[in-house]
């Protein structure tokens, strides 16, 4: 058996597979457009392997399926994730003013229509929401999911915020506007804590060290570097979704998340250091935070136990690095929101829903999405919201769920009325 | 007593204002100028995105006091704006209207097919009933009684409803399993005592 044999069945299997998928009910365009434009990627995939000559060298060979065995483990999630798109479970009716609204964020100035971006909602079974970014067979996609149980919250679609949130994060290209800042930041770190330092690493600072410039002592910190900035990223979404969303965005945080698993990512910054980071936006931006919002995180079970002394001070590094570089996270973060014409959710507004939802009904003229999830998490939060009507009240959630959800369509037809004059 | 559409509009509008406690609602809010003029009595509604089928390749019959939970027996369709759904001949679907309604505790109505349908093979809500304290979107009945297949659209308006005072305004209003719904329902068949009795 030929070694590219395999990988031509297992990746004809794959296209096929996909094709079927194709065959599905689509409730909105950017599923079947993701399915048609991954099936010509896999194709072109498979009819290079098919092209080997037969003199090929067998180097190549084994190089160009080491390829296509990379992009059938990377995208085979991904027609799962867009065959969940097409399930009924998800909150269609939510799609396209999250569309609009991730169109104005990341093109600002360009009418949605026009917007390059394609969003696609679909579920995950994980109870992580996930984006997958740079997905070079589907450009300009923006894949947003929902744990699959809660897929049909309307209330948790604040989150999709914290997924945008790295969408802006790649199209501003700030990993690059930051890497400078981030490493003045943690060379900082490392100056003031030189005595940790010289203890874990065989490297010492010595009064000529130049850290940034010695390969020796860079071998030694790089990872501090590269954690502060993937926790600079998941601070910046963290930024958008609530500058986005407002405070509906801490709940659906708090509801998804807390009160925390035990164990530590170094890409993510500490329960405690996001909860601070929000406390410190939701002040910038206005945004009003729950009543002992700090109580409902177990931010004490991060244990970095399990890490080396060596990663244990790296992390302490970068933790601390990127508490330098919040401030201009946050205004960052205010900056891009700012530029571009996102309705941002105001105290008026969601109450003037809210007085809506009192008598079990959507509001009209809503002015963006922010409010109605604002106001739905308010009812959310009343358990004596309906108690004068006993049968609604009985089935407060579900019935919740279907108002908010109601309310978002109205606000879409809405949105197509005014379009059409 | 029907009400004209007229006076639905009156009351349409007494939603916005403040000291209403219990107003008649409807949303998206039809257009009142037009129901004003119209001289109709009733208003009409538009069809919205949700459908739901019966699973009928599944089962051999519908056992009405042996309840299998709804997921089970029906399969949820999404139409979005501008797509069409077709309706076969002879074929059956629940659908929704687009308009989630409030019905005050002195308002009744009835669901009502549109003519200009109905006289091309499609009828619309057999069970027409809502009663007041009613809040949400209506299941509607359809059935396609002609020889040629019927495409329908969500937003088009697809029924008509009556509204009927009632004397009384005493308890809450509607208890029914369908309320605050934005989906088609099937809902229970309900045996009574009286039928569970007879039964023994």
């Amino acid at each position: 058996m030929k070694l590219e044999q395999s990988i031509i069945g297992r990746l004809t299997a794959l296209v096929e597979e996909i094709r079927r998928l194709g065959e599905s009910e689509f409730p909105y365009p950017y599923s079947e457009s993701a399915l048609k434009d991954l099936r010509a990627f896999l194709e072109a995939v498979l009819e290079r392997i098919k092209s080997q000559d037969e003199l090929a060298d067998k180097e190549t060979v084994r190089q160009a399926c080491r390829v296509a065995l990379q992009n059938m483990v990377d995208y085979l999630p991904i027609a799962g994730f867009l065959l969940r798109s097409t399930n009924v479970r998800n909150a269609f009716e939510v799609v396209h003013p999250l569309f609009r609204m991730a169109a104005t964020l990341l093109e600002p100035g360009k009418d949605a229509k026009d917007a390059n971006i394609r969003l696609l909602l679909s579920s995950e079974w994980d109870y992580s929401p996930f984006i997958y970014r740079l997905l070079p067979a589907l450009p300009g996609y923006v894949l947003i999911g929902l744990p699959a149980p809660e897929s049909a919250n309307p209330l948790l679609i604040p989150l999709a915020g914290h997924e945008l949130g790295h969408s802006v994060w790649l199209k501003y290209n700030l990993q690059t506007e930051l890497q400078d800042a981030c490493t003045d930041a943690v060379v900082q770190v490392l100056q003031r804590r030189s005595q940790d330092y010289n203890r874990v690493f065989p490297y010492k600072i010595q009064p000529d060290t130049d850290l940034r410039r010695s390969i020796f002592h860079l071998g030694q910190w790089r990872a501090a570097s590269e954690w502060t900035l993937q926790q600079a990223e998941e601070s910046f979404a963290d930024f958008i979704g609530l500058h986005l969303f407002g405070f509906s965005f801490l709940y659906a945080f708090a509801y998804l998340l807390s009160p925390g698993l035990t164990g530590r990512s170094e890409s993510y910054p500490s329960s405690k250091a996001r909860l601070s980071g929000l406390e410190r936006a939701a002040q910038r931006f206005n945004v009003a935070v729950p009543r002992e919002y700090a109580d409902l995180f177990d931010c004490d079970l991060e244990d970095v136990g399990d890490l080396s002394e060596t990663s244990q001070f790296l992390l302490s590094v970068a933790d601390e690095a990127r508490d330098i570089l919040e401030p201009r996270l946050i205004e960052r973060a205010a900056d891009l929101v700012a530029a571009s014409s996102v309705q941002l959710s105001s105290e008026e507004e969601t109450n003037r829903i809210l007085e809506r939802f009192k008598l079990v009904a959507p509001a009209e003229h809503c002015r963006g999405l922010a409010d109605i999830f604002n106001a739905g998490w308010l009812v959310a939060e009343d358990p004596g919201f309906w108690k004068e009507l006993p049968v609604v009240h009985e089935r407060r959630d579900e019935i919740l769920k279907e108002l908010v959800l109601k309310n978002i369509e109205v606000f879409e037809v809405e949105w197509r009325m005014r379009r059409a004059i | 007593m029907i009400l004209s559409a007229g006076r639905v509009a009156e009351e349409l509008l007494k939603a916005g204002e403040a000291n209403c406690e219990d107003p008649l609602i409807i949303v998206p809010l039809p257009n009142v100028r037009e129901l004003r003029d119209s001289g109709a009595a009733s208003i009409d509604l538009r069809l919205g995105s949700w459908f739901v089928t019966l699973r009928n390749a599944r089962m051999s019959h519908l056992e009405v006091d042996d309840q299998e939970p709804q997921m089970q027996l029906t399969k949820t369709h999404y139409v979005p704006f501008g797509h069409k759904y077709f309706l076969h001949p002879q074929g059956f679907v629940l659908g929704v209207t687009l308009e989630w309604v409030c019905l005050p505790k002195n308002l009744a109505a009835y669901v009502i097919g549109r003519s200009s349908w109905g006289r091309r093979g499609l009828v619309i809500a057999t069970a027409t009933g809502v009663h007041p304290g009613f809040r949400g979107c209506l299941t509607l009945e359809m059935r396609n009684l002609g020889e040629i297949p019927i495409s329908i659209k969500p937003g088009m308006t697809i029924c008509q409803l009556f509204f009927h005072q009632v004397q009384s305004t005493a308890g809450e209003g509607d208890r029914s399993m369908f309320l605050g719904r934005r989906r088609p329902t099937l809902g229970r068949v309900r045996c009574d005592q009286m039928a569970e009795r007879l039964a023994r």
